[in-house]
């Protein structure tokens, strides 16, 4: 039987918390909370125990959405209702974050950001239906390389795909976007319909030939490019290969699912939602790539009570690949082990 | 819908949305105290039901081009209500007004009709129907003023030397004064409608930036209502003035208050029409572009010369980009009027004679600088910005209060730049004829026809320089009394406001 087991109990946040952030190589994360702070948690080398380190609560005047850290653990970006996104920098001595930008220019509230894999830019999307690229130029500086309108509506999620520069992006209209770069901007190379409500979270397996989307519609999406080049029709008109549903999985939840983490280290697949629940899913082996089979093997209810659980992300460390976060509406991050007995 | 008797609501004040993208709240006037009721009829209309039992119809909410220009809601306005406001369709309504007033022998009341017509869009009808620009105007001028009964057709490349001529004495006046005192500059360019709303709905900091020359079109609307009316004998409400433009936000900028003529409750620009308008215009009368005959080029308030084979009036050229061309033009002159160095169009153009011009990040970013032998410090630094990414580049190099923390910004040090909301500029306005084949690649190749027709004049009856076109110099004394005068002053420049964040109904907003 796998299950998964409290290993810690994180609060501080004084309101609800929106989403998680795991540190790219220290056992580190950070939170962020309608209270418009983030906090830095990290695990006591000595007991193992999980304590706040930073409180970053001087840039932003609105809840904070969304955080994200750069490939190299050295910045964290912050999105906020605010209609602004925070830059901030650890200083490696004092291990203290300092706010190094704050980029401006979406109308209203910024809902989610994400680094590329490279670092070299970034990504954020909003209410006002745009989704954003940004390349950071120099040390501190950033520049607008693309505004991107093509969704219907607010933008709730982008996240970039794990090795190369492409970006996906979740909205109300219901439909995953997938963009690319050619010469000299950024086009939309791919609509990924199927969702009947707002996609609310998306994320990528480790090679980055999966996405796992997740959905008002309470159900749980798999695409995957289809690379058949036999057939023309499967291709964009830039001859991009066109993202397909390979498998769905209807009535997950028995709410609204807000979040999805595919795990780097070990494949598996979590999901929480407006139903109290998270979700561990895991992928059969040895089942056709094209018609992949998917098993529910963990549904923890009530992991934060009876408040709805708005994020849920996997440790990318190899060491605690097992450690799976939570947030909810309680105001609380907790920590869990996978454990299969 | 499925509306009956009468729906209960309380302290609603907009419960009609004009569009799904617009949240401005539209207040509606009611009397409404505690306990009222809105009956909805099957027609469609609301009523207002008192607790007495009487009813008053309620006014449907609509939103005008001036509530657009009002509400921070939208970068520019709702295309609906753009395309809506302003159409063809006006122009139909005061032509038959017209005809009326002619058969009921009413002459007084027949309104003089002007269009004046933008050079892009020209350029867009050849490149779409395989026309020269000249043929194009010429088709116009046909089909203006002897098949629909318009009385003159004007060209905007006519009033934007007027434009381009204040923009660089503005220019000149503004650099000095920074290298005296520290004037402000860069200098933005403001033709673009798109960008001066986007300015004042989001950037107030950006304002005082912004040349405060009119653009070609609110000079034309001052010349047409302000001179030509004068000079026939017409009060401006008399005169009805359209323009043709590439662009869908021309027709907020006819609409601003700046241009709006209170004691004669008329504007300078009555009516905007783009360039696809027209081409509908066109099919709805039955004629085909490739196949109406054309008229003899006119010279009032037109760009023209005489050929140098026939004598007779073609349209002539203009220096720079299809965009306006203000870059070159004022680079040029700053460099003649503050260092004594006369550029010729290829100096800019190719980067001689101490010109240097860098491609920038995207193909809509150009900076041109000019060093003077012995220092490597450019004496100007000029970049042309198109579309939104630049835009927001620019604005973000500009803002006051650094938005780094903890290193200084790194702030613009453009002497000048030609912002343009599209991408392409002008040329590649919202307006513009579209290619049959809707790809990004096909829309590529379109652009760059369309600009090559743009060039088709130039190349044709080459340049003329804006100090060279004799009949500004004219209008300079006739009309503005002289260079530098008050009234030069107020029917060439304007102003920009910011515009007040409003509240907007977080019930009208879709999440």
């Amino acid at each position: 039987m796998a299950k998964l087991e409290l290993v810690a109990e994180l609060t501080g946040h004084s309101d609800r918390v929106w989403s998680i952030a795991w540190h790219p190589t220290l056992p580190l994360l950070a939170t962020c909370s309608g209270d418009k702070s983030v906090r830095i948690w990290k695990r006591d080398a000595g007991n193992g125990s999980w304590g706040c380190v930073s409180v970053l609560d001087d840039a932003h005047k609105r809840t904070i959405r969304s955080c994200a850290f750069s490939p190299d653990g050295r910045l964290l970006a912050t999105a906020s209702f605010d209609a602004s996104t925070a830059v901030w920098e650890r200083d490696g001595d004092s291990g203290e974050w300092e706010c190094l930008a704050t980029l401006e220019g979406h109308e209203n509230e910024v809902k989610s950001v994400s680094w590329s894999a490279s670092g070299a830019l970034l990504a954020t999307c909003s209410r006002d239906k745009s989704v954003w690229i940004w390349e950071v130029v120099g040390e501190s500086d950033f520049e607008c390389l693309s505004v991107l309108q093509e969704h219907e509506q607010d933008v709730k999620m982008v996240q970039w795909h794990p090795t190369e520069e492409l970006l996906a992006s979740a909205s109300y209209d219901d439909s995953i976007k997938i963009w690319r770069e050619d010469d000299d901007d950024w086009y939309c190379s791919d609509t990924l319909t199927g969702h009947t409500a707002t996609v609310w979270g998306i994320d990528f397996n480790e090679t980055g030939d999966m996405l796992a989307s997740v959905s008002d519609d309470r159900t749980l999406r798999f695409w995957r490019p289809d690379t058949s080049h036999s057939n023309a029709a499967s291709l964009g008109y830039r001859q991009d290969p066109r993202w397909k549903c390979v498998h769905t999985i209807q009535d997950l939840h028995e709410r609204t699912i807000y979040a999805v983490s595919w795990s780097k280290v070990n494949g598996r697949i979590a999901t929480a939602g407006a139903d109290n629940c998270v979700k561990v899913i895991e992928k059969e082996a040895m089942t056709d790539e094209n018609a992949p089979k998917f098993e529910t093997i963990v549904s923890l209810t009530n992991a934060h009570g009876q408040s709805d659980v708005n994020s849920v992300r996997w440790c990318p460390l190899n060491e605690f690949g097992d450690l799976l976060a939570t947030a909810g509406d309680d105001c609380v991050v907790r920590l869990w082990r996978y454990v299969n007995t | 819908m499925g509306f009956s008797g009468a729906v209960v609501l309380t302290d609603l004040n907009d419960f009609i949305t004009p569009s799904q993208a617009c949240i401005k709240p539209v207040e509606i006037k009611k009397t409404a105290t505690e306990g009222t009721q809105i009956r909805v009829d099957d027609t469609g209309g609301y009523y207002e039901v008192r607790q007495d039992g009487g009813e008053t119809k309620l006014e449907t909410a609509s939103i005008s081009l001036n509530d657009c220009l009002a509400c921070s809601g939208c970068i520019t306005s709702a295309e609906s209500v753009l395309i809506t406001m302003q159409s063809q369709k006006e122009l139909y309504e005061i032509l038959t007004a017209n005809k009326l007033a002619i058969a009921q022998g009413r002459p007084n009341d027949v309104r003089t009709i002007v269009v004046s017509v933008a050079p892009q869009s020209r350029a867009s009808i050849a490149a779409k129907y395989n026309l020269t620009p000249l043929q194009v105007h010429m088709r116009l001028l046909w089909f203006f003023k002897q098949f629909l009964g318009v009385h003159y057709v004007f060209d905007t490349a006519f009033s934007r030397d007027f434009s381009l001529l204040e923009s660089a004495k503005e220019f000149v006046r503004r650099y000095r004064q920074h290298r005296a005192t520290g004037g402000v500059l860069p200098m933005l360019a403001s033709a673009c409608p798109g960008w001066i709303c986007y300015a004042e709905k989001t950037h107030d900091y950006i304002l005082p930036f912004i040349d405060t020359t009119k653009s070609p079109q609110q000079v034309m609307g001052s010349l047409v209502k302000d001179y030509l009316g004068s000079k026939i004998g017409l009060t401006p409400d008399k005169v009805y003035h359209v323009s043709v433009m590439p662009c869908y936000d021309k027709k907020l900028e006819a609409s601003r208050q700046d241009f709006y003529n209170e004691i004669y409750s008329t504007r300078d620009v009555d009516c905007v029409i783009t360039t696809g308008e027209v081409e509908k215009m066109f099919g709805e009368q039955g004629l085909g572009i490739g196949h109406v005959p054309e008229a003899e080029v006119e010279s009032l308030f037109t760009k023209a010369v005489a050929s140098h084979d026939t004598g007779i009036p073609m349209l002539a050229g203009t220096e720079g980009s299809s965009s306006g061309g203000y870059l070159s033009y004022i680079f040029r002159y700053a460099a003649r009027v503050l260092y004594g160095i006369n550029l010729t169009l290829e100096d800019v153009e190719l980067g001689r004679n101490g010109v240097q011009v860098r491609a920038g990040r995207n193909i809509d970013f150009k900076e041109y600088t000019l060093t003077l032998p012995n220092d490597p410090t450019p004496v100007l630094k000029f970049a042309a910005a198109y579309g939104f990414r630049n835009i927001q580049n620019l604005v973000r190099k500009l803002k006051p209060t650094s938005s780094l923390r903890r290193r200084p910004t790194a702030t613009s040090d453009y002497h000048f730049v030609e912002v343009m909301a599209c991408p392409s500029g002008c040329i590649n306005g919202g307006g513009q004829l579209k290619p049959d084949d809707d790809l990004a690649s096909a829309s590529r190749d379109w652009v760059a026809r369309t600009e090559e027709a743009y060039r088709w004049v130039a190349n044709k009856a080459g340049v003329q320089f804006p100090e060279a076109n004799s009949a500004i110099g004219v209008l300079y004394q006739e009309w503005l009394g002289g260079e530098e005068t008050e009234k030069a002053r107020v029917m060439l420049h304007t102003g920009y406001r910011a515009v007040e964040k409003t509240n907007v109904s977080g019930l009208a907003v879709k999440w």
